[in-house]
Formats: C-alpha cells, sequence, structure tokens
C-alpha cells in the first residue's frame, strides 16, 4: 500500500458507495474487496494496468456481473442486487471500452432510443395505434445533443459507418440522453489521436460543467486523467493500491511501478 | 403407489443392453455435429438427411443385388464423405465468415431439401423401406447363436443391436487414435478446442475443416445405415435422430467430443428407460403412445433449458464469427424523396386496381390461389416479426399457427363459437403460449435457442396436434367461415372470403410496420446490436424478448387460423412441424424484413407447388426441393432477394438522376459526348411490341369475346420489337467491340446462335417418349423452321445477354474505375426468362387450358419488361462510359432531391 490517504468506506453523502467488492472467475480473483465512492459532480479516476480488473468492477457496478460479496450503494439505496437496466433507470451511465453501438441504426436513432428508454414512454400499444413517431420533445433533444457532441452531419449515418472517434462521442450521446447521475466512462480515449482524445476531452468537460453530473472514468491517457479528474483510484491484480488527489497519487512510488513500469 | 414401485433389476440391465445401441448412433452423429459446428462454424441440421441418404443409397443397391459390403463400402465410404465434401467446396466454404443465421438457414435449406432429392432420385415416393441388416456383414451374425441372437445370461441381445456397438467401438478408438495421434486429427482437435489459437498458430484450417466435413458426414452415413435396420427407413425417422443427436451435442454445449458422445448415450439409454417404465407402471395409452415419439424433443428442449453450460449463453455463440455483421441498410432508405412521394400516391390506386382485378376478373380458382397465399402470407409475417425485427430464428412458427388453426376449429365448430371470436381466442392463445415459452427460453440466445423452438414445434406437432381432441381423429375438423362472409349481389363467396383475408393481411402488416418503426421496433434493433449496451440505456431486455415471442406467437396464430378456415377442415396432418423449417428457409430467403418479402415468399410458394402439382402432375413436395436451395441464394444476399432487388432498383434510379445533373451541368452548351443515347430512346421500340400485343388481345377480348389470338398476330406484334432488339446488340457490340478490342465476343454469339438452332431443329424433329402421355411424341409440336428460327435468336440472344455487358465492364475496368456500369450479372434475369418461354412453350403444346392464356399473357409482359430492363441497363452503362463514372455508394448523404451534396468529378477533370 502507498502511504496516500486510506479510502473511507460508507461515506455520507456519496452518490456511488462501493464496499467489498469481490470477483472471482474460475480460479482468479479479479476483484479483491474493492471501496470506491463517488461524490454527485465529482470526476473520479480509476487506472491500473491492463488485466488489473477495472472493466470488471465497472460490470459489477452495472450488474452485469454479479460479485460474489460486497454491496454497491447508489443514490442512497443498496442496488446490489438490481438487474442493469433497473439501476441504468436510477441514474447509471456508461460507455464501453469495445464500442457497444447498434448496428444498421442511425446515430439520431440512438438518441432517442435512449431517450424513451430512460421516459420509459414508448409502448407496443402506442406502437400498434401507430403513434410512436418522435415528438417534437424528443427531437429537440436529440438535435440539442447532436449539436453539443457536434455529430449533426453524422445523424442519419448508420453507426457502424463512423469513425472511432465519432464513435465514441455517439455512445456518450447516448448515455447522456438517459441523463445520468454517474456516468462511467471505460478507456474512451483508447484507439483516438492525440487531437480526437483532446476533442473529447473538451467535450465531456463541457457537458459536465453544465450538467453537474458525477463521472468514473476509466483512462490510460495520463494527459487527460490529469486533466479532467479530482480525485483517483488506482487497481492492481484486483486490489486497490492507492487512492487520493491526483498528483499525490501519481507521485505515489507504488502506483509508478504498478502503473508506469518504472521507479526512475 | 404407482410411483414407489420401482422396476426389479432385471429390467434395468434390459433397458441399458437395448438403450446402449440406439445411443452409441445418437452419439456418433453428435460428434459429427461438434466437429462440423467448431472446424466450421456451421451446426448442420443435415446430418439426419445425410443419414438418410446413406440408409437410401445402401437400400437401393442392396435391392438390385449387389453384395452387401459393396453396398456398405459405396454408401457409407464413398457417398457420405463425397457429399460433405461436396457441401464444404460448394457452399458453405464460401460462408465462413458469415453470421450463424446465414449457415443456419441454409443447413435448413438441406434439412428439407436432401430428403425429397432422395426421395425423387433414389428411393420413390414411396419412402419406407426395409434396410439390409449389416449384421452379415461384419461376421457377427455367425457369431450369434442359432436363433440368430446374442445371449448374455438370461438377456436377449439382437444381431443388429450388436452391430451397432462393434462399430460404434471401432470408430470411437479409430477418432482416438486420429485425434491423439495424427497431426490432421491433432490439428482438427486444437480447432475444436479453440479456432483463434489455431488461426493465430496458422495452422491452414481450410483443410481441416474440409476433412471434419468428410469424417462427420461419414458418421452420419454409418449412423444412417445402422439404424435403418432399427426403424423403419423413412426421412422423418431420421429427423428424429436428428434431433436426438443435437440433443446429445447439447450436452456437451455443442463444443465438446466426449461429452457429445457420452450424451448420445444417456439418451438412447434413458429413452429406452422411460418406455421401460411407461410399461411398469402401466402409464395411461395415450401417454404410453404419446411418450415415445416425443421423447427426443422433450430431451432436447430439457437439455436446452436446464443444463447450466447452455444457459446464459446469450451472446453470440458462433464459434467462428465475432459480431454478426449489421443488416445493411433497409431498401427504403435509399429512396429519394420524389420516389417515396410517387409510391404513395400509387399505391393505393394500385391496391384499388388489385382487388377490382381480383374480384371481378379472375376466375374463381385463382381467388382461391391467391386467398390461400394471402393466408400463409399473414402466418409468414410472424418471421418477419421474430427474425426481421427480432433477429432470431424460431422454428416452431408452424406450431403457433397450428394453435391458431385448431384453437378456431375447435370452438367454432364444436363449441359453436361464432367464427371471429373462435379466430380471437386462437391469436390469444397463441400469444400466450408464445409470451410462456420464452420464458424459459429467455437465457437461450442463437443457435440454442433457435433449436429450442425446433424442440417444442416437434414436441407441438406429435404430441398435442395428434391428439384427438385436438384435431379431431382420422376424420378431422370441418369449419365454416363466418356467415357475414356468405356473399352477396357484388361479391361471391370466394370473393368476400378474399377480400376479408387480404383486410387481414394488410391490417397485419401495417402493424408489423407501425412496430417496426415504433418505440418495440427500435428497442428490438437495440437488444439486437448489443444486449449490454441496450440494457445500459434502460431497456428491459426480458420484458421485450416477451413481447417479441407473444407478438409473433399472436400473428402467427392469426395466420393459422386463416389458413385452417380457407382450408375449411383441418387434421392432424395440417400444420406438420417440418413447415415451420420450410417457413423459415422461405420467408428468409426471399426478405425477412419486410411486409413483401413475406408475401412474396408466400405468392412464391403456392403458385410453385400449384404449378408443379397440377400443371407437372409432380409431386408437390419437390417445391420443397427449390424452396431448400432458395435459402441458399440467402448467404449472397442476407436480406433477402426481394430487398436486394428493391434496393438495387432504387440504386438505378438514384444514378439515373446523377446522370441527368451531370448532363445538365457538363453539356448544356457543348454536343453530348460520343455513343451516348437517351436510353428511352432505345428501349421504346422494344416495348412497343407488347403494347401492340396487350391492344390486340383486349380488343379481342371484347370485340370477338375470346382469350386467345391467332399465333401469326402475335409474331407480328412481337417479331418487329425482337428483330430492332437483335439489330440493336449487333450495333452496339461493334461499336463497344471498337474500344473493348474483345473479338471473341463475336464468335461467343454466333456459337451460341448455331447451337440454339440445332437445339430448335431438334426439339421439333426428335420424338421423345412420354410415359405420362401414352404414346411418344414430337417435343415441340411446331414446324421445323420456327423451332430453328427461335432457336437461332434465343441462344444469340443469351449469348449477348453476358456479352454487352462484359463488353462494359472490361471497358471500365481497362480506364481504372472503381465501379463497373453494368456487369455479367445482369445477364441472369433475361436468360432466366428465355429458359422460363422455352419451357412454357414446350408444355403449352400439351394442351393447357383457356384460363391459362392469361397468366401467358401476363409472363408475355414481365419477360419483355426484364428484357426492357437489361436493354436499358446496358444502354446506361454505354451512357455512362460516355460521360464519366457515377459512384452510387450506398451512405453517400443525400439532398433532398435526392442528389449527393457534391457530384463525382468527370474522368477527364481529375486527370
Ligand atoms: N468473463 C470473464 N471470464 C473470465 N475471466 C475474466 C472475464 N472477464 C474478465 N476476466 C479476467 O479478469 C481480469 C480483469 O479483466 P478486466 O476487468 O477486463 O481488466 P481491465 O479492464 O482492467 O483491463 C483479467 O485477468 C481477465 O482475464
Ligand atoms: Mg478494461
Amino acid at each position: 500500500m502507498g502511504d496516500v490517504t486510506p479510502v473511507d468506506a460508507n461515506v455520507p453523502g456519496a452518490l456511488l458507495d462501493a464496499v467489498g467488492v469481490t470477483k472471482r472467475f474460475a480460479g482468479i480473483t479479479a476483484l479483491h474487496a474493492v471501496d470506491l465512492t463517488v461524490a454527485p459532480g465529482e470526476i473520479v479516476g480509476l487506472i491500473g494496468p491492463n488485466g488489473a480488473g477495472k472493466t470488471t468492477f465497472f460490470n459489477c457496478l452495472l450488474g452485469i456481473l454479479r460479485p460474489e460479496e460486497g454491496t454497491v450503494r447508489f443514490d442512497g439505496r443498496d442496488v446490489t442486487g438490481l438487474p442493469v437496466y433497473k439501476r441504468a433507470r436510477l441514474g447509471f451511465g456508461r460507455t464501453f471500452q469495445r464500442m457497444e453501438l447498434f448496428a444498421g441504426m442511425s446515430v439520431r436513432d440512438h438518441f432517442i432510443v435512449a431517450d424513451r428508454a430512460h421516459r420509459g414512454e414508448g409502448s407496443l400499444w402506442r406502437d400498434l395505434c401507430n403513434r410512436s413517431q418522435p415528438t417534437a420533445a424528443e427531437n429537440e433533444r436529440a438535435d440539442a445533443m447532436l449539436a453539443l457532441l457536434g455529430l449533426e452531419s453524422d445523424a442519419q449515418r448508420p453507426a457502424e459507418s463512423l469513425s472511432l472517434g465519432r464513435g465514441r462521442l455517439v455512445e456518450l450521446g447516448r448515455a447522456l440522453m438517459t441523463e445520468p447521475k454517474l456516468l462511467l466512462l471505460d478507456e474512451p480515449s483508447s484507439g483516438l489521436d492525440v487531437t480526437e482524445t483532446g476533442a473529447f476531452g473538451d467535450r465531456l468537460l463541457e457537458v459536465q460543467q453544465e450538467r453537474g453530473f458525477a463521472i468514473l472514468l476509466v483512462e490510460h491517457d495520463v494527459e487527460m486523467v490529469q486533466r479532467l479528474v479530482s480525485r483517483l483510484y488506482v487497481l492492481d491484480f484486483g486490489t486497490l493500491i492507492a487512492s487520493g488527489p491526483t498528483a499525490e497519487v501519481f507521485a505515489d512510488a507504488a502506483v509508478r511501478k504498478a502503473y508506469l513500469g518504472s521507479v526512475d | 403407489m404407482l410411483l414407489v414401485a420401482v422396476p426389479p433389476l432385471s429390467s434395468w440391465v434390459q433397458y441399458l443392453i437395448e438403450g446402449f445401441p440406439v445411443g452409441c448412433v445418437f452419439g456418433l452423429v453428435a460428434i459429427g455435429l461438434v466437429l462440423t459446428y467448431k472446424t466450421s462454424g456451421v451446426f448442420n441440421l443435415a446430418f439426419g438427411a445425410q443419414a438418410f441418404l446413406s440408409a437410401a443409397v445402401m437400400y437401393s443397391l442392396d435391392a438390385r443385388g449387389w453384395p452387401l459390403w459393396l453396398c456398405f463400402v459405396v454408401s457409407v465410404v464413398i457417398v457420405a464423405p463425397l457429399f460433405g465434401l461436396l457441401l464444404d467446396r460448394a457452399l458453405f466454404r464460401y460462408m465462413r465468415n458469415a453470421s450463424w443465421v446465414v449457415k443456419l438457414v441454409t443447413s435448413l435449406g438441406l434439412f428439407v431439401a436432401l430428403p425429397e432429392i432422395v426421395k425423387a432420385l433414389i428411393t420413390g415416393q414411396r419412402a419406407k423401406f426395409n434396410a439390409p441388416s449389416l449384421a452379415r456383414l461384419f461376421g457377427i451374425q455367425a457369431l450369434a447363436g442359432d436363433d440368430g441372437v446374442f445371449k448374455i445370461g438370461s438377456y436377449v441381445v439382437n444381431a443388429d443391436l450388436a452391430t451397432i456397438v462393434v462399430a460404434t467401438v471401432v470408430v470411437v478408438v479409430a477418432l482416438f487414435v486420429l485425434f491423439r495421434y495424427t497431426a490432421l486429427g491433432l490439428r482438427m482437435r486444437a480447432i475444436v478446442e479453440s479456432f483463434r489459437m489455431v488461426e493465430l498458430a496458422g495452422v491452414d484450417s481450410e483443410r481441416v475443416s474440409m476433412a471434419a466435413w468428410m469424417l462427420s458426414s461419414f458418421l452420419a452415413g454409418l449412423a444412417g445405415v445402422l439404424l435403418a435396420p432399427l426403424i423403419s427407413v423413412d426421412s422423418a425417422g431420421f429427423t428424429l435422430l436428428l434431433v436426438s443427436a443435437v440433443a446429445a451435442a447439447a450436452f456437451g454445449r455443442l463444443v465438446s467430443i466426449p461429452v457429445a458422445l457420452a450424451g448420445g448415450l444417456i439418451l438412447g439409454i434413458g429413452q429406452r428407460a422411460i418406455i421401460g417404465f411407461s410399461y411398469f407402471w402401466n402409464w395411461p395409452q395415450s401417454l404410453q403412445t404419446g411418450v415415445r415419439p416425443a421423447l427426443p424433443f422433450l430431451a432436447l428442449f430439457l437439455c436446452l433449458i436446464f443444463l447450466p453450460a447452455v444457459r446464459g449463453r446469450r451472446e453470440v455463440t458462433d464459434p467462428l464469427s465475432g459480431v454478426d455483421p449489421p443488416p445493411p441498410a433497409m431498401a427504403h432508405e435509399y429512396k429519394d424523396a420524389d420516389t417515396a412521394r410517387m409510391t404513395k400516391r400509387i399505391f393505393p390506386v394500385f391496391i384499388a386496381l388489385f382487388v377490382v382485378v381480383v374480384c371481378f376478373l379472375l376466375s374463381d380458382l385463382w381467388v382461391f390461389r391467391l386467398t390461400d397465399a394471402l393466408t400463409l402470407a399473414v402466418a409468414f409475417l410472424s418471421i418477419t416479426v421474430f427474425t426481421g425485427l427480432g433477429g432470431q430464428v424460431s422454428l416452431g412458427q408452424a406450431a403457433f399457427a397450428g394453435i391458431g388453426g385448431y384453437t378456431v376449429a375447435n370452438l367454432a365448430t364444436e363449441n359453436h363459437w361464432p367464427v371471429l371470436l373462435a379466430l380471437l381466442a386462437g391469436i390469444a392463445l397463441a400469444a400466450v403460449i408464445g409470451a410462456l415459452l420464452a420464458v424459459p427460453a429467455l437465457r437461450l440466445g442463437g443457435i440454442f435457442l433457435t433449436l429450442a423452438t425446433l424442440a417444442f414445434g416437434l414436441m407441438a406437432d406429435n404430441i398435442v396436434f395428434s391428439a384427438k381432441s385436438v384435431a379431431g381423429g382420422a376424420p378431422g375438423i370441418d369449419i365454416a367461415r363466418p356467415s357475414f362472409l356468405d356473399g352477396n349481389s357484388l361479391f361471391g363467396r370466394d370473393q368476400m372470403w378474399f377480400l376479408f383475408v387480404f383486410a387481414c393481411f394488410g391490417l397485419v402488416g401495417y402493424l408489423v410496420i407501425f412496430v417496426r418503426n415504433g418505440t418495440t421496433g427500435r428497442f428490438f434493433a437495440s437488444l439486437r446490436g448489443s444486449e449490454t449496451a441496450a440494457a445500459a440505456i434502460g431497456i428491459n431486455g426480458t420484458r421485450q424478448r416477451i413481447t417479441l415471442f407473444a407478438l409473433s406467437a399472436g400473428i402467427a396464430g392469426l395466420g393459422g387460423g386463416l389458413i385452417a378456415l380457407q382450408a375449411g377442415h383441418v387434421d392432424a396432418l395440417t400444420f406438420p412441424a417440418l413447415f415451420g423449417v420450410a417457413w423459415i428457409v422461405l420467408v428468409v430467403s426471399l426478405g425477412a424484413r419486410t411486409v413483401d418479402g413475406a408475401l412474396n415468399a408466400a405468392l412464391g410458394f403456392v403458385i410453385f407447388q400449384w404449378l408443379l402439382g397440377d400443371y407437372f402432375k409432380m409431386d408437390a413436395s419437390i417445391a420443397l426441393i427449390g424452396f431448400g436451395f432458395g435459402a441458399i441464394t440467402y448467404a449472397r444476399h442476407p436480406e433477402g432477394i426481394v430487398e436486394f432487388r428493391t434496393r438495387e432498383s432504387l440504386l438505378a434510379r438514384r444514378k439515373a438522376a446523377l446522370m441527368k445533373a451531370r448532363i445538365e451541368q457538363m453539356f448544356s452548351d457543348r454536343p453530348m459526348p460520343d455513343g451516348f443515347l437517351p436510353t428511352r430512346a432505345v428501349t421504346a421500340p422494344v416495348f412497343l411490341g407488347f403494347v401492340a400485343l396487350l391492344v390486340v388481345v383486349i380488343a379481342n377480348r371484347i370485340v370477338g369475346g375470346s382469350d386467345s389470338v391467332a399465333p401469326w398476330v402475335i409474331a407480328l406484334c412481337l417479331g418487329p420489337s425482337l428483330l430492332y432488339a437483335v439489330g440493336w446488340s449487333l450495333v452496339t457490340n461493334a461499336r463497344l467491340t471498337r474500344e473493348s478490342g474483345f473479338r471473341a465476343g463475336w464468335a461467343i454469339m454466333a456459337g451460341a446462335a448455331v447451337v440454339g438452332a440445332g437445339l430448335g431443329w431438334f426439339l421439333t424433329n426428335v420424338t421423345v417418349g412420354h410415359t405420362d402421355f401414352g404414346d411418344p411424341q414430337i417435343a415441340i409440336v411446331a414446324p421445323t423452321w420456327i423451332g430453328v428460327v427461335i432457336g437461332l435468336v434465343a441462344g444469340y440472344a443469351v449469348a449477348a445477354f453476358f456479352v454487352l455487358p462484359v463488353q462494359v465492364s472490361s471497358i471500365a475496368r481497362a480506364r481504372g474505375w472503381r465501379t463497373v456500369p453494368v456487369s455479367w450479372m445482369d445477364g441472369r434475369t433475361p436468360t432466366l426468362w428465355i429458359v422460363i418461354g422455352t419451357f412454357l412453350c414446350y408444355w403449352t403444346t400439351k394442351g393447357w387450358d383457356a384460363p391459362f392464356l392469361w397468366p401467358l399473357y401476363f409472363l408475355t409482359f414481365v419477360a419483355f419488361t426484364v428484357l426492357v430492363q437489361w436493354i436499358g441497363a446496358v444502354q446506361n452503362g454505354i451512357n455512362e462510359l460516355a460521360v464519366g463514372e457515377i459512384d452510387v455508394a450506398p451512405g453517400v448523404p443525400l439532398a433532398d432531391d435526392g442528389l449527393p451534396e457534391e457530384l463525382p468529378a468527370l474522368a477527364g477533370e481529375k486527370a
């Protein structure tokens, strides 16, 4: 353990409070009693070498995987047993390390679908009465999101025809359409070049400042982390080895060894 | 007290001894399933049919008095692996990277077609026969006691069963040696264990999968001839074999060979034991007879639902393809605003015209057939929902149709409900059962879900639909149509019924479109794209899936109810499970994502069957062969043929608009470039000939009151047009040859003309014995000179269909264009019509009845349209050569007037 502030569990007023999350896959322990909190509106980083368990941790938070031990509290309630879609409705938003776009669907439709799913407005009955065309309000919200992310020119293009950078923006937009309280971003800059990464960071900050949601960011790009994140957790082999304010953590020797692979 | 008593140990041993050999056979096929699945990604549901093939070959050779060992060698050692080789080389090789649906549907096509081919070519329609026992062959008979059976203590094993065990042991030992000690076997095992690793290690997976196909087909063939003496050999028996083998393979999650073998043994013994129990516990007769055929399906269903290894495998299961390639955009999305407006305006007129023509012009027989097709089309729409919107493949749709059909029959006829109410009840019941089926199938995805629906369909067919209380036993149940459709002064009875069914189809069709464009359709599309991401935005996948099942089952229920009412009768054979398989093959190959895909599939099915059955006096099940092969085209156009064609024609329109814009832009102030001719001016004279014929025919109908027109009149109308077309093609070829230098074109066309003329002479002179029609007669009854002339023109035309596009595309390629303006493939459709035309000529000489003249005129119309389109396509290509390449890749954004935002530059400008 580095000599950084110890993690305190059950922080009152925390938006997300994960306590002792443990996940095992046949034989290996991918997560070992991980504690992590995120306050409302805060941007928190989670870093660690490949295979450290970051994605697995995200999957446990969202309910895609069920942890063997530990609890996840969100917004004051225990969500450990809830299915993914219910957690999403409570205010989790998420992007994926390996992009998960809806192939064949246009960018605009991605946003409309997310909006509908979030508001729970559509129903089969309305479909059958042919009353399911996007409403003016929905169109407006989708247009606003397209404008916010600078995706107007690609609005009608099928998602799979977009470049990686644009695709990541679509994932971000889709998550934002559900008005999340906490956004989980899994390596949003992987596969992007420097300018694209910069642009992505700019957009993200802009939206976050406007809407004030919290972010839990998994990211390898040190520059991006330093720019966005105020507090940082470091995961190595499924165990938290450090946490604290960004600058302090980066200065930590153990972190440098595990994460940057050198102690110079 | 029934359940407490347990059979004595001796019975258990008996079950074991008798069930074990059958289990061996299941295991053999299951090994083959796993092998091919893992090495080529194809879950080959046709292995049952391949087993049937080998058994049939064996039988027919034996019946001809060949020595038994030779029969065995030919059917199992030669035919079976060669067939596997053929499948791999000719079909599945091209599908390595295709999605699992493509591979599955192709194997389903074989599943449907192969037994029919075997019946047509080898066994004849009398599909049951007794296969020779193999016990003699391996000398096992000789080892048996005097009464031909083995005795182990007090237990009796007949020689056939003993043969199976011996053969299986030999094969398993051989497989063990193969996998353990030979290079090929090691590679094969490596691929079965991890395909990707092996790819990375650079093993030639092509050769391995070829070998795997041969090996597993051999196993299927062996299983076929081993099993044949035990069951009466018919294709249904081998479907059961397949289902059991699939269940056995499911034990091993479709990936473990030893577990698959063990699964086969367990199933074989288990099935025998359950039958034994049913006697021992003295189950009611109906249960006793019902449980036996149902066991394989029940086993498969339970395996899929309860095996933890299979459950939860919702993710992509095809070991080879990573992620399903996204479906291509729907054709209608390529429509420009003009076309969309036009379609919208013309559509109601078209519908009204259609109704008028059907109700007032067509004979009752045609009305009946069209109604037939429409009832089927409603059922097919359930596939549009399940596969087209939901992205899943269900083989159980016939079962849901059956639920609807039998509910209507029972409620309306037996319980005297109003028919419409009974119909609604049928829909509701089917939807509820669909929703209930969704619950256990929730965690299943991809191929596992498909297999579960197959099991469900077969169970419904074999257990429920055969029950007397459901389908009314042997006499069946008659159903009367609703009385308000009785017909009136304006519309006859059949016409009223047609209108009703048409309205139902229209209603459901619109509902399907609404759902597709609505929230539910979008949610389905999201789940298809990524279940995880869909859940992460708050979509409840479970609920959507239940909706999908219920919606699709409800539509199938309505379709089934209509089918029952259309026939006026149901019995146990009205909704066979095999239909469910044939339907999916049909709909998916024509277009599972659109309403017109379903409609086309239904029309094709009905018309094809009727043509074959009524006109060509062939067994209607032959149609299944055609549909089976139709599925194979699916690999090339996964969106379905109808969708593919629609998109092509819309792209052609867009190209034409671009061409027009470019001409206005570039050539408003200078002369048109060399070789450019307005396409319409070129094609008009061809169409004029047909218009002339149409006028004559209609006038003849009105004035003369007759449908038939003298041949010379037809020749006078169409002749000049055809001559013009020939002349145009000659001139055009001459001009194109100048640039392309492709002189062989002339030789090809001349050669084809000579061959055609020769064929014409031959067909008008040669006598053929036609057993169906009595005495030998002239093949085509017409003067020789007519035969020669028509043959000459047709031969020339077929060659020209291909030569001209090749000329154009080779010029384009020589210029370094990225796209070709027209390709040789455009020659296939007109050629097809020449073939159809010749066939029709042949059959018209057998004397068709007058009502058929109208369809004949219609076919002439279609043929001329095709010809005009072909000439137009070639001329468009030539025009494009003149004005420069126009690239209409899908996805180029379009402005409102259908033009892309920027025109592609002219070839000359770039240079
Ligand atoms: N579904 C799974 N089954 C088995 N092991 C898994 C699974 N998912 C992840 N793992 C393992 O868990 C560990 C953590 O993986 P992951 O969370 O993807 O790491 P990261 O995102 O930090 O790079 C890795 O060793 C990985 O191999
Ligand atoms: Mg990761």
